[in-house]
């Protein structure tokens, strides 16, 4: 084709839908001129016929003929319209609304039900998201960034899953070049005291290494973040950077703040920058503040040239690639960094390598429980919303029967297959849009939800990803469900519907709606069993006997080793306060111990069994050490087999000790371990032995592991020092059915000295929660989804058979005539329900025994086939089934034979 | 189905409206009469063919149509060709010529 003809062409082509586009802006003129031409064709033909010779009457009829239906051609002319598309989806849409307005109740039915399942699915997107997908905000290039975990052969220190290494792993891999153009490496969160006296709190803060934000890419909203040299000598530099979140909330965005001190473990630290607003940390806390690894040990976080101990494996490594290089490379090259420093330290495994992992949550070995259970909360919500699909395809449906004369109508009408299909979509994605607008509503309240776990900031984040998100999920339910109602309604609207619009339905219509109710009972028999599992587990979890009295006790630790305080002062203080306490009304009696009951630290002990010259080996943990107090045993409620408890007088004389049942067993397999005398400890070595004046009952070190694990007392009083770590716990019991707030307990301490640092008071079942979280989320959200499922499926169901019973009035009529009885008129319609309810339980319960024992590790003290969740979720949906079944069905036995025939 | 006899085939219809517009403007009632008048009856335009027909040749930028007002003074929507439309025209009818003479070949010599 020559230039000059393309141009042509495209001119024309330009100026032809130019044209079309301003019809469609004139869409009524437009039709109007359609019209017009219409009718003068018209009239020019009658005016031939005319002089042709026949009558006017005659003549306009014979032009009419001649021209056919003039409808069905308007409507093939319009049909020619490319625009046809956007004109034919906003008369779709006007239809749509009008005939929502005419059935109120169905559409908020519909949008009710879809909402419900739309975002449901939306807001646990979110959660997936978080973890899966989404490196922590405010990182420049995360791709590029590696969290890189040590992996060493030998037991013991490290995991062979690949783990944290020491400090000395982190000097042997920035001074070896690697694949890497940085390392940096952090400790584990940790929770600082700040301020001292009353008004003292707590900020949680992380122990990095001064590269550690130039490497994110992180920009200071204010100041700047650690200069090298300000990482080097313990604690000469006090600096910390704070987070853009604890400057709001403790000092108002005030720019003043940079230089000023913050008192942090009781040490006056330097304010020199504020992280950027979006960068809360790289795991799911939100830390307040960052300091470097100098000041680790001076805050008293870590013990004084822990620098320099291979065998402190604390320290947490990030690596960003060079832009050229590739990741296992740099891997191998970090492992041969190590390797070459293992020769310098013999204590080391000579060949350990390097795994990486990425900045997401869920990636690398140690994924958090959350993740699994999120990739579970997504299942069960995606079965949820397939249930209220299905419930809507049911609603739908039963519409599309009442309008099928219409259908029919249209059809003869001239309007295509494929319009009138579009038309079923149009409406469809109406429903799904306006269920997604409102299931956005249901998503930002379960955010709400959300944002009280320990996820990841992003996960209650109300963003454009929830947005693009449930919009998509509408679209996708919108198109789904207009296809399925299209192609069982279209199909089957035959042009002869006008004439059978008021015969039953075929048989296929019944059979899809039957499946749906199939597919309802089957998906909500698996949530019901699914929430059976979940509440069985959390009660058995509940049910634990720790060997404390858990609900009864308050625990108050405050940290006086940086205080200076003499340890003379310091028990002072707890004997004082611990008075005072006792004092306060609801509380039974205070005792001291060093680790509390469930608190999951502990300190090891060597022992010598008397009388043999070897213990066996002991696999399991432990044997462990706790200091406890005069009537300590008492106050937590654990209680003494045999022997007696810790007293004043074992603070002087000859040493004793107290074995939990389990360390008894272990030195005594035959018993008799009271009044024997025991080499503890450094007596193993140095000779000496510590009498055994009591047996008391296995306290939990964990609430729901390991129950039973080998525990040593001493009298706390006899050396309060002995354990070098953590912080003596006061335990407080209040009595039976009394209320009290921790903030009486916190201000009868604080009243015994003016200066004392944060000191928290909780109660012990607090320990547990996170124990308990996962089955109490895991409970809540099945039975949640789990009884939206089996109502909507009951509604289903209810529906399925009351359209059975008004499709079969003149047979029932017939039939109660011919002197039917009420039972055989029941059943009749109960032998429909049936059908489905058996068919959908069968496929719920086989899918359930199949997958069930995948939940088996979030499950706690019950069988994934638990017969009792099983049974009891199917009798549970078989019920409410038969209630959904009995309505309709006694509809049927009211019906009036002579109304019934004569409304046919 | 059978076709009607003397009812255009669809394929040719855009040919023959758009030599019926090659030497003047004319409104679709005008263009029909003109088909049958021409072929001698032989070809009958049936109407629900003609006005999608223009639709589409307006579409692609064939013809183009203006309201005008006949000699009785009545308005009248009156379709021309454009100048692609008369590109259109030359080639649609050698293509035409050329098919007629392959198929008249074959019913010659087969």
């Amino acid at each position: 084709m020559s230039a000059p003809r393309l141009v042509d062409r495209v001119v024309d082509w330009t100026i032809g839908h130019f044209r079309q586009l301003r019809t469609l802006a004139r869409k009524r003129s437009a039709e109007r001129e359609l019209n017009e031409e219409m009718a003068y064709h018209i009239e020019l033909e009658t005016r031939k016929n005319e002089a042709a010779g026949m009558s006017p009457a005659e003549a306009r009829r014979a032009a009419l003929i001649e021209f056919g239906g003039v409808e069905r051609y308007k409507e093939e002319v319009r049909q020619s319209r490319w625009i046809r598309v956007i004109e034919d989806a906003a008369s779709d849409l006007r239809y749509a609304g009008r005939l929502f307005r005419r059935r109120r109740a169905l559409a908020i039915a519909i949008v009710t039900t879809l909402a419900l399942g739309i975002g449901g699915t939306a807001a646990v997107s979110k959660v997936v998201d978080a973890l899966f997908f989404r490196p922590p905000a405010g990182v420049s290039e995360p791709k590029r960034v590696l969290r890189l975990l040590i992996v060493r052969d030998e037991g013991g220190i490290q995991s062979p899953l690949g783990g944290p290494g020491s400090y000395v792993d982190y000097r042997a891999l920035v001074d070896r070049k690697t694949g890497f153009a940085s390392i940096a490496a952090y400790l584990f969160p940790a929770e600082l005291d700040l301020g001292r006296g009353v008004d003292a709190s707590r900020v949680r803060g992380r122990v990095v290494t001064a590269n550690f934000f130039r490497l994110l890419g992180v920009q200071p909203a204010l100041g700047r973040f650690f200069l090298p040299e300000e990482d080097g000598v313990e604690g000469r530099n006090p600096v910390v950077v704070i987070s853009n979140g604890f400057w709001t909330r403790r000092f108002g965005r005030a720019p003043s703040i940079l230089g000023r001190q913050l008192l942090l473990n009781d040490m006056a630290l330097t304010i020199i920058g504020v992280a950027d607003g979006e960068f809360t940390g790289l795991g799911a806390e939100r830390i307040d503040v960052w300091v470097p690894t100098a000041m680790a040990a001076p805050l008293g976080l870590m013990f004084h040239g822990w620098r320099e101990h291979s065998g402190m494996a604390a320290v947490s490594f990030i690596g960003r690639l060079e832009h050229d290089a590739m990741a296992g490379a740099a891997l191998s090259e970090a492992a041969s960094a190590l390797r070459l420093a293992a020769e310098s330290h013999p204590e080391l495994d000579r060949t350990p390598s390097v795994i990486q992992a990425s900045l997401i949550p869920a990636s690398g070995p140690y994924r958090p429980k959350a993740a699994d259970l999120s990739l579970w909360l997504a299942l069960v919500a995606t079965m949820a919303l397939v249930v209220a699909c299905a419930n809507v395809a049911n609603l739908l449906l039963a519409r599309s029967v009442a309008r099928r004369h219409e259908l029919a109508v249209r059809l003869s009408l001239g309007a295509s297959r494929g319009r009138l299909f579009r038309q079923h979509l149009t409406e469809s994605a109406v429903l799904a849009l306006l269920g997604g607008a409102a299931g956005m509503l249901v998503a930002i309240a379960g955010l709400g939800l959300i944002r009280r776990f320990p996820l990841p900031p992003a996960a209650g984040h109300i963003d454009a990803r929830l947005l693009a998100f449930t919009l998509s999920l509408s679209l996708l339910v919108g198109c789904v469900l207009g296809i399925f109602i299209a192609s069982s309604s279209v199909a089957e609207a035959p042009l002869e519907g006008i004439r059978e619009a008021r015969a039953p339905s075929t048989l296929s219509r019944s059979g899809t709606r039957r499946t749906l109710v199939v597919l309802q009972v089957a998906l909500s028999l698996i949530l019901l069993i699914g929430t059976g599992l979940f509440i069985r587990s959390l009660r058995a979890a509940t049910r634990v006997d720790p060997g404390v009295d858990i609900d009864r006790l308050m625990v108050l630790t405050t940290d006086l080793s940086r205080s200076g305080y003499s340890s003379t002062e310091r028990e002072e203080f707890y004997a004082e306060a611990g008075r005072r306490i006792a004092g306060l009304a609801g509380v039974e009696r205070t005792a001291m111990v060093h680790f509390a009951p469930l608190d999951r630290s502990g300190r090891g002990i060597r022992f010598d069994a008397p009388g043999r010259d070897t213990v066996a080996v002991y696999e399991g943990e432990g044997p462990y050490l706790n200091l406890a107090g005069p009537g300590y045993f008492e106050t937590v409620g654990t209680r003494i087999l045999s022997g007696r408890s810790f007293v004043d007088a074992d603070a002087t004389g000859e040493p004793v000790a107290i074995f939990n049942e389990r360390m008894a067993r272990l030195v005594a397999p035959r018993g008799g371990v009271i009044g024997s005398c025991v080499p503890l400890d450094e007596q193993v070595q140095h000779g000496g032995c510590t009498r055994i004046v009591g047996v008391v009952e296995n306290q939990r070190k964990y609430y729901l592991e390991k129950p039973d694990v080998p525990m040593v007392f001493l009298p706390r009083a006899r050396n309060p020092d002995a354990i070098a770590w953590g912080r003596p716990s006061m335990m407080i019991r209040l009595r039976a059915g009394a209320e009290l707030q921790p903030a009486r307990i916190r201000a009868a301490a604080q009243s015994v000295r003016g200066d004392l640092p944060y000191v928290s008071v909780q109660p012990l079942s607090k320990l547990v929660e996170s124990d308990l979280l996962p089955f109490r989320l895991g409970a809540t959200l099945f039975s949640l989804f789990g009884f939206i499922a089996v109502a909507l499926a009951s509604v289903g169901l209810y529906g399925m058979l009351t359209f059975f019973v008004a499709e079969r009035t003149l047979e029932i009529g017939i039939r109660r005539s011919l002197g039917a009885d009420t039972s055989s008129l029941l059943w009749l319609v109960l032998r429909q329900a049936m059908a489905p309810i058996t068919v959908g339980v069968i496929f719920g319960l086989a899918a359930a025994l199949g997958g069930t024992r995948f939940l088996g590790s979030l499950l706690f003290g019950v069988k994934a086939r638990d017969p009792l969740s099983f049974a009891a979720a199917a009798a549970l949906l078989i019920a409410v089934a038969a209630i959904a079944a009995l309505v309709p069905a006694r509809r049927a036995t009211r019906v009036d034979p002579a109304i019934a025939m004569r409304a046919e | 189905m059978t076709t009607p006899p003397g009812d255009v085939l669809r394929g040719t219809l855009d040919l023959l409206i758009l030599r019926t517009l090659q030497q003047s403007s004319l409104h679709g009632w005008a263009i029909g009469q003109r088909i049958q008048e021409i072929s001698k009856d032989a070809l009958k335009v049936g109407q629900g063919s003609l006005y999608p027909a223009l639709q589409r040749l307006e579409e692609k930028g064939w013809v183009t149509s203006d309201w005008r007002t006949t000699e009785e003074n009545r308005r009248a929507k009156f379709y021309s060709l454009t100048r692609s439309g008369r590109h259109a025209l030359e080639k649609e009818t050698e293509s035409w010529r050329r098919y007629v003479d392959a198929v008249d070949l074959v019913l010659r010599l087969a």
